[in-house]
């Protein structure tokens, strides 16, 4: 395993968001999380990056053998983990390719890795970013700053292009997208796919769906995994709503 | 009268020493014409001593130690060396301890009529020497009381001067200076010129600096502060700006124990204008007090000030800015703002932006905001693998690349840099 979350429990502020969650992700799979709003899809994201505010207050979270929950939210990126944001942060003042680096030779400073040299660094930046359609000028911005909605989307994976992470965790990439920026992310995801890397999409729509094809698709509702399936689950998802889903697991 | 800082007794004891130092002041600088000014500067110092903290200019500001440390420094000598300047392509004056220093300084190709040179190089009863304005504080009759020497720039009417001018003022430990910089540019002059302040060990430093910039003339003039932790740094920069003339003004605080700057721009001809940047790094038990004072005499002029606050540990920044509209002053575009962040609890700042407006049609804006670095950023910066402390440095940069990105040469904003990285490195745990 990858990744095997147990009976994972979190508070915000005193209120209970997740209930007992339970997911594996073995190596090489991508699995797409979808539910409603408001069923703790993006805190599941947050708590596994690591952010503050959240109080575990069961469970737990193995990676690669260790407790994630233990590590500070740069361990985690360090050892592997990635997070696509739902709003990717605006950050006047600090140069996107800047970041980049710093982010890229931290990670290798963790595995003890020397740092990257400036003219591989620059090929694999502009690889990458000829990859995601994205213009060079765009490199030396600030981190998303005055960057369109899909832009900072692409953005995202582009980061994820360049820090080629093992576990890529992206929240509601999707949304705010035109058709094309989608196939663009769509695309930068699907030439990641790899056979060490796995992916945990969580969504609210179908669509990002038919252009990424899940291994196991599940359904989040308050808090807990209710339903898992293949990726014929979204499309049947798409086509009842989630009511009909719902209703079923309240009656077995 | 307000009750002095330092107590009637305490102050006799002091005046031995202050007679002392300027009859040795008086002996060094050979310039005969200053000596009666001089004079009468030390007994107006005498007669009011270190500003009082009852004054409402002073009110954030106590200037007591400083007022014990002086005379106490001032019956010592200077111990150490001064730090070893790199070669430059810029005209560089050095002044060591107060005094010149042929050789560190490096001057050559001077366009002609151009003057970079000290106290022997300017004209007898030069005005900006010799005024004594009535309004100004004691510590600008001090510096005139002790000046041993004093940096003189002149541009002649109508001359450009390309390369740079890099004011040097260094100091070791034990030193007390009163260092005195005049800047006058003629019509249409242009020039840049920074002064720097550097130091290692304890020293007292009491800086005036007096700019006049004829019409048309442009002037960019920016300050670096980087005196040693438990220096005493105050100073006075006061620039006059005839018709139609620019100044663009850097302010950067980055050492001393205590700084103070008071800079007063006054737009005394139609169409001057002026930019104020200033960035302030306060740590540990540091303070750093900024007062910026914008006298609109004449219409149609301008100004924008943006100062840049980091305070973290215990340390505290002040910041006061005002802008006076003159009734004169019709068509005044003016904008004054101040922002901080606080990096940690005990980091404190008092800031006063102030508008005074005299005549009815003007654009003036002012505002300041205090905050603490983004949360949403730093977790973003983190979730990248950007360890915490690195990442907060990041965003203090992000804060003051602002001011940074002001400077005048790419060589002056990369050391700048540096200087910050390594003062944030310092600190901001």
């Amino acid at each position: 395993m990858l990744i095997e979350i147990k009976d994972l429990h979190a508070s915000v502020e005193g209120k209970e968001i997740l209930k007992g969650l339970n997911l594996s992700i073995k190596p090489g799979e991508v699995h797409a999380i979808m539910g409603p709003n408001g069923a703790g899809k993006s805190t599941l994201a947050q708590v596994l990056a690591g952010r503050d505010g959240y109080e575990i207050t069961s469970g737990s979270v193995t990676y690669k053998g260790i407790d994630l929950l233990e590590l500070e939210p740069e361990e985690r990126a360090q050892a592997g983990v990635f997070l696509g944001f739902q709003y990717p942060v605006e950050i006047p003042g600090v140069n996107n390719v800047y970041l980049l680096k710093a982010a890229l030779n931290a990670r290798r400073k963790a595995n003890d890795e020397p740092e990257v040299d400036a003219v591989s660094f620059m090929r694999i930046v502009k690889e990458k970013a000829a990859l995601m359609e994205m213009d060079q000028s765009f490199l030396n911005r600030s981190v998303n700053e005055g960057f369109s909605g899909g832009e900072k989307k692409r953005n995202e994976i582009f980061q994820m292009a360049i820090l080629e992470p093992q576990l890529a965790i992206l929240d509601e990439t999707d949304s705010g997208l035109d058709i094309d920026a989608l196939k663009t992310v769509a695309n930068g995801v699907n030439k990641q796919r790899s056979e060490e890397r796995s992916f945990l999409l969580i969504t609210h729509y179908q669509r990002l769906l038919d252009y990424i094809e899940p291994d196991y698709v599940h359904v989040l509702a308050d808090g807990k995994i209710i339903h898992s399936g293949d990726k014929s689950l979204a499309l049947k998802l798409e086509a009842e709503g989630y009511d009909t889903i719902l209703a079923e697991a309240a009656a077995s | 009268m307000l009750k002095p800082l330092l107590p009637k007794t305490v102050m006799n004891k002091h005046e031995t020493i202050y007679r002392e130092a300027q009859a040795q002041a008086i002996a060094a600088n050979g310039a005969g014409w200053l000596h009666d000014t001089q004079s009468e500067a030390l007994e107006r110092f005498l007669e009011q001593g270190f500003p009082p903290a009852k004054l409402e200019n002073w009110r954030y500001t106590d200037l007591s130690a400083m007022a014990v440390a002086t005379p106490e420094l001032l019956g010592q000598s200077a111990s150490g060396s001064a730090a070893e300047l790199p070669e430059t392509a810029n005209h560089r004056l050095l002044f060591v301890n107060g005094r010149f220093d042929a050789t560190g300084s490096q001057i050559k190709d001077l366009p002609e009529g151009v003057v970079l040179g000290t106290l022997a190089d300017a004209e007898a009863n030069s005005e900006l020497l010799v005024a004594d304005p009535e309004a100004a504080s004691s510590l600008r009759a001090l510096n005139t009381a002790l000046l041993n020497d004093a940096a003189i720039i002149h541009i002649p009417d109508n001359t450009v001067l390309d390369k740079l001018v890099h004011v040097v003022f260094s100091n070791t430990a034990g030193a007390t200076v009163f260092p005195r910089l005049v800047v006058m540019l003629g019509k249409n002059a242009h020039a840049t010129v920074i002064e720097h302040h550097v130091g290692s060990g304890a020293a007292v430093s009491n800086v005036i600096t007096d700019i006049v910039c004829a019409d048309g003339a442009q002037l960019s003039y920016q300050k670096l502060q980087e005196e040693d932790g438990d220096t005493y740094h105050v100073a006075a920069q006061t620039i006059r700006l005839q018709k139609d003339a620019r100044c663009d003004v850097v302010n950067i605080d980055l050492g001393a124990k205590l700084a103070r700057n008071d800079l007063r721009i006054e737009f005394a001809g139609s169409g001057a204008e002026a930019a104020a940047n200033g960035l302030f790094l306060v740590d540990g038990e540091r303070h750093v007090d900024n007062h910026v004072h914008l006298e609109h005499q004449a219409p149609h002029t301008g100004n924008r000030v943006h100062y840049a606050g980091v305070i973290s540990d215990k340390a505290r920044g002040v910041f006061n800015g005002m802008i006076h509209v003159h009734q004169a002053a019709q068509k005044t575009d003016a904008a004054l703002y101040n922002k901080n962040v606080l990096l940690t609890k005990g980091a404190e700042i008092n800031t006063k932006p102030e508008l005074e407006i005299y005549a009815d049609d003007v654009k003036c804006a002012h505002g300041s905001t205090t905050g603490q670095l983004d949360a949403n950023s730093l977790f973003y910066l983190r979730a990248r693998g950007v360890p915490e402390l690195e990442a907060r440095n990041m965003l203090v940069h992000a804060f003051a690349i602002e001011v940074i990105q002001k400077l005048a040469s790419d060589g002056l904003r990369e050391y700048v840099q540096a200087s910050v990285e390594k003062r944030l490195s310092g600190s901001n745990g």
